[in-house]
């Protein structure tokens, strides 16, 4: 078994690429998670499964707010949790609709709509919004 | 306190600290929360606006070695 090296002396990073790399040489992280959450209103569940962290709202416009409010910019969220092996996954009423971060493979249609590293499920959002509550 | 940790100014600086706190005892840690209500600003600088944000349920995060 290795251990990591705790950081003695060395100054703390302030940056994002200084943090990629610091986070570069260092294990990766295991999530379980069985939270709800209430976002600006919005009630959220984050569920946890090892590499899998999987963020289900109930509607589309609860997952733009989660977009618009997010206190760290996709980008960087998305390069923080691909540095550290996590993979986050957005959901609508239990249907897959974006991922990002380690396992995510961001599109050209995320880009364009100026998204970020995002992976969106095409049929996700059609899924979401046509699947009946509960 | 004299001997408190300096306060932290920066998102890079917080999730480092928090990293280091979770693999730097290769630990398992478990975080509890009872309706826990945080106010999550939008920037470390001034002025920022937060977001209300209310949490419940357990968090378990551990190390595990990169593939």
């Amino acid at each position: 078994m290795t251990t990591t090296p705790t950081r003695q002396h060395a100054a703390p990073p302030e940056t994002l690429a200084e943090l990629l790399d610091d986070l570069e040489q260092r294990a990766s992280l295991s999530v379980e998670a069985d939270l709800s959450v209430e976002l600006d209103g919005h009630s959220a569940s984050v569920v946890g499964y090892d590499d899998l962290v999987a963020v289900d709202l109930p509607s589309l416009p609860a997952l733009l707010a989660l977009y618009r409010d997010s206190p760290a910019p996709v980008m960087d969220a998305a390069a923080v949790l691909s540095s550290v092996g996590l993979t986050a996954e957005l959901r609508v009423r239990g249907v897959p609709v974006a991922r990002i971060g380690d396992a995510a493979e961001p599109g050209g249609l995320a880009r364009r709509l100026g998204l970020g590293p995002v992976e969106l499920v095409p049929e996700g959002p059609v899924l979401a919004l046509t699947r009946r509550r509960g | 306190m004299s001997d408190a940790p300096d306060e932290t100014t920066t998102w890079p600086e917080l999730a480092i600290g928090l990293y280091d706190r979770l693999t730097g005892r290769n630990a398992e840690i478990t975080y509890e929360f009872e309706d826990m209500e945080v106010d999550v600003p939008s920037t470390t600088g001034e002025d920022p606006e937060y977001a209300y944000w209310r949490v419940d349920g357990t968090l378990t995060v551990k190390a595990r070695e990169k593939e």
